[in-house]
C-alpha cells in the first residue's frame, strides 16, 4: 500500500485509521476467546455447542487474517495465493477425517491385549 | 514505467513488480499456504486418533487445565495486536514505538511458551501421559511442540529484529521485513486458533463435570 | 541499504574487493572453481543441476540394470534378497527425487528467468541454496549405500558400531521409495532408513524453497508486455508445478516426521500395538505421492508445448485449452491419492469417489494430446532430433495413460495392484513421457546453454535405441502383471510362463542403456567440440533465443517490451507493432547480485546434521543445525550488496540490442 522508495511522501492517515481497526479487533478477540470458555460449560444441545465453537473460532481466523495479516489492505492476489492453500488442506484435512469413519476397520485398543510383535531376525525368504 | 521498472533488480524494494505486491510479502504469503497443508495434516492426525481411540487410556478433561490454555490463548491473541502495532509503527518510521511493541510481541510470546513448557510438564508428570507411552501423548506433544517450535522460532526472528533496530541501520526501508515477519507471527497465531478448539475444547463438549 | 555499489564494469574480474556489511569478503571475483560454489546466477545453477541430476539418473540406471539381471532368469542368484530390495528402493527414490526432480529444476532454473523476461529469480540466494541443500540430501541417501559396504567389509569397525545401535543389517535404504509402515519402523528395518528419512525431509526443504522462488519470479518479475496469457507453456506448467510442490511436500514432511519421532523417540503413529495405524502412513504418503507424479510430468508437459510448435512451425493449438488443463490436472491430482490404496479396505464410498475423480483426471490431460496432435496437423513439420523425442513422448504417455486408466477401474486394479502391470504403467509414464520429455528439452535448448549442437547422427541413434530399448523393456511387463508377476520380488520360480519374456525385459534394457551411454558419451564430447549453434539454429518464437548462446551473465542487454505471445517469432515474421522494443538503459550498468558463501555453507550444515542423525550421533546433528542457522544468520545480515555490469558491445551486438539474427530457411 504505501511505496518503499524514498519514504518522503507517504500517506500516514490510513495507517493511523488501523490503529483504532487493530484495537477493537483485539478487545473482539477477547471476548470471544471468553465466550468460548464459557459456551462449552453450557448444557446445550452437544451439536449446538460444537457449531458454536466452529463458527466462533472461524470468525476469529478470519479476523486476524483479514485485518491483522492486512489481507483487507492489501491486493487480492495476496488473498487468492494463501486461499488456495487454505482450501487445499481443509479439503484434506476433511477427505481424511472421512476416510477413517468406519470403526469395524479399525483394530481396538482392548483387542490387541496379549499380541506381541517379534522383530524379524533374519532376511528368510521360502523361496528355492 | 521504463526508468523504475528498468532497476528493477535493484537491492532497494521498488513495488515495481508486476503484481504490485513486494516479492518477500508474495513468498512469506505462498509459504504460509504451504504451512496450512503442512499443519493441516499434523492435526488430521491428532483428530484421526482422537476419532478412533477415544478411550486411549488418557482422560483429557482430568488432564487439561483449561483455564491456564485458555489464558495462553489469550496471550497469543494480545501478542498478535502488538505485532500489528509493530508494523504500523514501522510504516509510519516510529522506530522507538517499534521496539515497544516488538518487545511486547516478544514477552507474550516467551509468555505462550512458558505456559507451554509447564503445561508439558504438568501433564508428563502429574497426568502421566508421555511421548510414547499412549497414541494421544505422540500426537499431542507432536502437534503442540511444533507449533510451540514456529513461535520460537518466531521469538528468535523478532529478537534479532530487535537487536537490529539498535544498530542504527534500521530505516523506513525495513518496514516489508517487519511486515513479513508479522505476517508468520500472525499465522502462528491462527494455527493455534485452530488448535485450541479442536484439541482442547472439543474434548469437553458434552462431558459430564 | 548503504553499500556503496562499484562502478561498472565488464568482467567481475575487474571489480574492486568488496565486502559484506560483516566485514566477509564477497566472492564475486575468485577463480572458477569459488565461483560456481558461490554463485547466484541461475543459469549456472540449473547446469549444476543438470548435471547433478545427470550423474544420479546414472548411478539409477545401474541399480535398474542390475535388477534387470537378476530377473533374466528365474531362481537367480546374482543378488541377494536383501541387496534387491535396495536396488528398487534406491532405484525408484534415486529416479524420483535425485534424476527427474533436479533435471526439470535445472530447466526451470535456466529458462523461466529467460522466458519472462527477466534478469534472474526473485531470490538469487534462496536459489544457490535449494541447490546446496538437493546436493546435500542426494548425498545422505546414496552414502547409505557407503555406509553399508562398511558394515559389510567392518571399515573402521563400523560393524560393531552397528550392532551396538541396532539388530538390523541393512544400511542402505530397503523399504522400497514409498517407505511403508510399519516395515519402516525401528522394529523391522535398520538404519537404511534413517537415511531416507533425513534425506528425503532435506530434499523437501530443497524442493519448497526453489518452488517459492519460481512462483514469485514467474509472478512477479515478467518484462513489460508479458501477461500470464502471453507466457510460454513451459513456464505456465513450471507454475503450476511450483504450487503442486509447496502445497503436497508438506504432507511428505509430516509422514516423515512422525516416523522419525516413532524410529527415535518410541512415538506411538504407526505402532500397531498402542493403537498408531499403519494405513496412515499410506495416505499421508500418496497425498504427497499423488501431486508428486504431476510434478514429475508437468515440466515434460511444458517442454513438449515448446518443442512442438517451434518444429511445426505453427503456434501452439489451442493454448488457453492447454493452459487451463495444465491448471486443472494440478488441482485434481490433490483430489485422487487413495487410487494406490484401493486394495486396502477402504470401503465402496471412498473407492467410487477416488475412481471417479480419477478417470475426471483424464480428460484434461487427453484435451492436452489431443491440442498437441492438432499443433503438428497441417505444420511443415521437421523432424530434428528434439522432435523425434517429443513425437515419442505423445505416443508414450498416451500408453502410459490408457494403463493408467485402467487401473481406475477398481475391481481391474484388485488384480493389477502389485504386480508388473502396474510397473509398465508407471514406467511408460515416467519413461515414456518425463524422461523423453528430458531428451526433448536438452536436445532443443543444448545449444541454447553451450552455443554447440548435440551431434544429430548421433541423437537419432540413441532416441532409436532408447525409444526402441524402453518399449521392449516394458511392453512385455504389461502382459507379466496380467498373468500374475508380482512386484518386488527378487526371484520367480520357473513354470509360470514368465521367463521368456523377463528375458526380453533384460534386452531391453540393456539397449535402454546403450542409448542412454551413447548420450553421455556424446553430452560430454559435444560440449567442447559440438557444432556452434549460432543464434537461433531452430527457428525459434520464444523470448529466451532472442539473445546469445549462451546468454550473458546478465541475459538481457536491455529488457524487452512483449506485445504477443511467441514474441520472437512475431519478431521475425510477424507484423511490424510486434517487434521487440527495449526499455531505456538507465546509464549506470546492469545491476548484479553479490555471490555469496551461506547458502554454500548451510547445505553443509543440513548434509552434516542429516547424515549424524542418520546414523544415531546426535552431537552430530546438533553442529549441523547450529551451521543452518549460523548461516542463515550470516545470510540475513550480509546485505544483498552487488555489482554493475556494463553490457557487452561488439559490432553484432550494438547499443540497442536486436535479437541475435534467426537462420532462414
Amino acid at each position: 500500500m504505501s511505496s518503499e522508495n524514498a519514504s518522503h511522501y507517504i500517506d500516514l492517515e490510513p495507517e493511523h485509521e488501523r490503529f483504532f481497526v487493530f484495537i477493537n479487533l483485539a478487545l473482539f478477540m477477547a471476548a470471544t476467546t471468553g465466550l468460548e470458555l464459557v459456551i462449552i460449560f453450557v448444557p446445550f444441545p452437544t451439536a449446538l455447542v460444537f457449531a458454536a465453537i466452529v463458527v466462533l473460532s472461524v470468525v476469529k481466523f478470519l479476523g486476524v487474517i483479514t485485518w491483522f495479516m492486512h489481507l483487507i489492505y492489501d491486493k487480492v492476489f495476496c488473498t487468492v495465493l494463501f486461499m488456495i492453500g487454505l482450501v487445499i488442506a481443509i479439503c484434506t484435512v476433511a477427505a481424511l477425517l472421512a476416510l477413517f469413519d468406519n470403526p469395524d476397520r479399525i483394530i481396538q485398543l482392548d483387542e490387541l491385549q496379549g499380541v506381541s510383535m517379534t522383530p524379524m531376525d533374519s532376511w528368510s525368504i521360502g523361496l528355492g | 514505467m521504463s526508468d523504475i521498472a528498468a532497476s528493477h533488480s535493484h537491492g532497494h524494494d521498488f513495488t515495481s513488480t508486476s503484481t504490485g505486491i513486494e516479492h518477500k510479502k508474495m513468498v512469506m504469503w505462498a509459504f504460509l499456504a504451504s504451512d496450512c497443508m503442512f499443519f493441516g495434516t499434523l492435526i488430521s492426525t491428532h483428530l484421526i486418533y482422537r476419532k478412533i481411540h477415544p478411550f486411549a487410556g488418557i482422560d483429557p478433561v482430568g488432564l487439561f487445565s483449561i483455564e491456564l490454555t485458555t489464558f495462553s490463548t489469550f496471550i497469543l491473541l494480545m501478542s498478535s495486536f502488538f505485532m500489528a502495532l509493530a508494523v504500523s509503527a514501522m510504516h509510519k518510521g516510529e522506530i522507538r514505538s517499534f521496539r515497544k511493541m516488538i518487545l511486547g510481541v516478544i514477552v507474550f510470546g516467551m509468555i505462550f511458551l512458558g505456559c507451554q513448557v509447564y503445561e508439558f510438564y504438568e501433564f508428563v508428570h502429574v497426568g502421566h501421559m508421555t511421548l510414547s507411552n499412549s497414541i494421544m501423548g505422540s500426537t499431542f506433544y507432536v502437534l503442540t511442540g511444533t507449533h510451540g517450535t514456529h513461535v520460537a522460532i518466531g521469538v528468535v526472528w523478532l529478537f534479532s529484529m530487535l537487536v537490529y533496530s539498535y544498530t542504527g541501520k534500521m530505516t523506513l526501508d525495513h518496514a516489508l521485513d517487519v511486515e513479513v515477519a508479522g505476517l508468520y507471527w500472525h499465522f502462528v497465531d491462527i494455527v493455534w486458533l485452530v488448535i485450541f478448539p479442536a484439541v482442547y475444547l472439543v474434548e469437553y463438549i458434552g462431558k459430564t463435570y | 541499504m548503504s553499500t556503496v555499489i562499484a562502478e561498472p564494469v565488464f568482467d567481475r574480474k575487474q571489480l574492486p574487493p568488496a565486502k559484506s556489511d560483516l566485514g566477509v569478503p564477497r566472492p564475486d571475483r575468485f577463480s572458477p572453481f569459488l565461483d560456481w560454489l558461490t554463485t547466484v546466477d541461475h543459469k549456472k545453477i540449473g547446469i549444476m543441476y543438470g548435471f547433478s541430476a545427470l550423474l544420479w539418473f546414472l548411478v539409477g540406471g545401474l541399480e535398474a540394470l542390475l535388477i534387470r539381471i537378476q530377473l533374466a532368469a528365474p531362481q537367480n542368484a546374482f543378488i541377494s534378497a536383501q541387496t534387491y530390495n535396495q536396488m528398487f528402493t534406491m532405484h525408484g527414490t534415486t529416479m524420483v527425487f535425485l534424476a527427474i526432480m533436479p533435471f526439470n529444476a535445472a530447466f526451470f532454473n535456466y529458462l523461466i528467468p529467460l522466458q519472462v523476461g527477466a534478469r534472474d529469480v526473485a531470490f538469487p540466494r534462496l536459489n544457490a541454496f535449494s541447490l546446496w541443500a538437493f546436493t546435500a540430501g542426494g548425498i545422505i541417501i546414496n552414502a547409505s549405500w557407503l555406509f553399508q559396504w562398511a558394515q559389510i567389509f567392518n571399515w573402521f569397525g563400523f560393524n560393531d558400531y552397528l550392532q551396538s545401535i541396532t539388530t538390523h543389517t541393512d544400511v542402505a535404504i530397503s523399504t522400497g521409495w514409498f517407505g511403508y509402515a510399519p516395515i519402516t519402523g525401528a522394529l523391522y528395518s535398520g538404519i537404511g532408513t534413517n537415511f531416507w528419512i533425513f534425506g528425503l525431509q532435506i530434499l523437501g526443504v530443497a524442493s519448497i524453497a526453489a518452488s517459492l522462488n519460481f512462483l514469485v519470479t514467474i509472478i512477479n518479475m515478467r518484462a513489460p508486455g508479458v501477461t500470464m496469457m502471453r507466457l510460454p507453456v513451459f513456464t505456465w506448467m513450471a507454475l503450476v508445478t511450483s504450487f503442486l510442490i509447496i502445497l503436497a511436500f508438506p504432507a511428505i514432511t509430516i509422514a516423515l516426521a512422525e516416523l522419525m519421532f516413532d524410529r527415535y523417540f518410541g512415538t506411538n503413529f504407526f505402532n500397531v500395538l498402542s493403537g498408531g495405524q499403519p494405513i496412515l502412513w499410506q495416505h499421508l504418503f500418496w497425498i504427497f505421492g499423488h501431486p508428486e507424479v504431476y510434478i514429475l510430468i508437468l515440466p515434460a508437459f511444458g517442454i513438449i508445448s515448446e518443442v512442438l510448435p517451434t518444429f511445426s512451425r505453427k503456434p501452439l493449438f489451442g493454448y488457453a485449452i492447454v493452459v487451463f488443463s495444465g491448471a486443472a490436472i494440478g488441482f485434481l491430482g490433490f483430489a485422487v491419492w487413495s487410487h494406490h490404496m484401493f486394495t486396502t479396505g477402504l470401503g465402496k464410498v471412498a473407492n467410487a469417489a477416488f475412481a471417479l475423480l480419477t478417470m475426471a483426471i483424464a480428460v484434461p490431460t487427453g484435451v492436452k494430446i489431443f491440442n498437441w496432435i492438432g499443433t503438428l496437423w497441417g505444420g511443415r513439420i521437421r523432424f530434428s532430433v528434439s522432435m523425434v523425442f517429443a513425437c515419442g513422448f505423445i505416443w508414450m504417455f498416451m500408453l502410459g495413460g490408457l494403463s493408467g486408466i485402467m487401473h481406475a477401474a477398481v475391481p481391474a486394479d484388485h488384480q493389477q495392484q502389485d504386480t508388473y502391470f502396474i510397473v509398465a504403467h508407471f514406467h511408460y509414464v515416467l519413461i515414456g513421457g518425463s524422461v523423453l520429455g528430458m531428451f526433448t528439452g536438452i536436445y532443443y535448448w543444448f545449444p541454447k546453454m553451450s552455443g554447440r549442437l548435440l551431434s544429430e547422427k548421433l541423437g537419432y541413434l540413441v532416441a532409436a535405441l532408447v525409444i526402441g530399448g524402453f518399449n521392449i523393456t516394458f511392453f512385455p511387463m504389461h502382459y507379466l502383471g496380467l498373468i500374475g508377476m508380482p512386484r518386488r520380488t527378487h526371484t520367480y520360480l520357473p513354470g509360470f510362463g514368465w521367463e521368456t519374456w523377463n528375458f526380453v525385459c533384460t534386452i531391453g534394457a540393456l539397449i535402454l542403456g546403450l542409448g542412454i551411454f551413447i548420450f553421455v558419451v556424446d553430452l560430454l564430447y559435444s560440449m567442447f567440440k559440438g557444432r556452434p549453434s549460432g543464434g537461433d539454429p531452430w527457428n525459434a518464437r520464444t523470448l529466451e533465443w532472442s539473445i546469445p548462446n549462451p546468454p550473458p551473465m546478465y541475459n538481457f542487454d536491455r529488457i524487452p517490451i512483449v506485445t504477443c505471445r511467441d514474441p520472437y517469432w512475431e519478431h521475425k515474421y510477424g507484423s511490424s507493432e510486434h517487434r521487440l522494443q527495449y526499455e531505456q538503459a538507465d546509464g549506470h550498468g546492469i545491476h548484479m547480485p553479490s555471490q555469496s558463501w551461506w547458502p554454500l555453507t548451510a547445505g553443509m550444515g543440513m548434509l552434516i546434521g542429516g547424515l549424524s542423525m542418520a546414523l544415531h550421533v546426535p552431537v552430530g546433528g546438533i553442529i549441523g543445525l547450529a551451521i543452518l542457522v549460523v548461516s542463515i544468520f550470516l545470510w540475513a545480515f550480509e546485505n544483498p550488496g552487488g555489482y554493475h555490469l556494463k553490457p557487452v558491445v561488439t559490432p553484432e551486438r550494438p547499443e540497442t540490442p536486436t535479437p541475435t539474427p534467426a537462420r532462414t530457411y
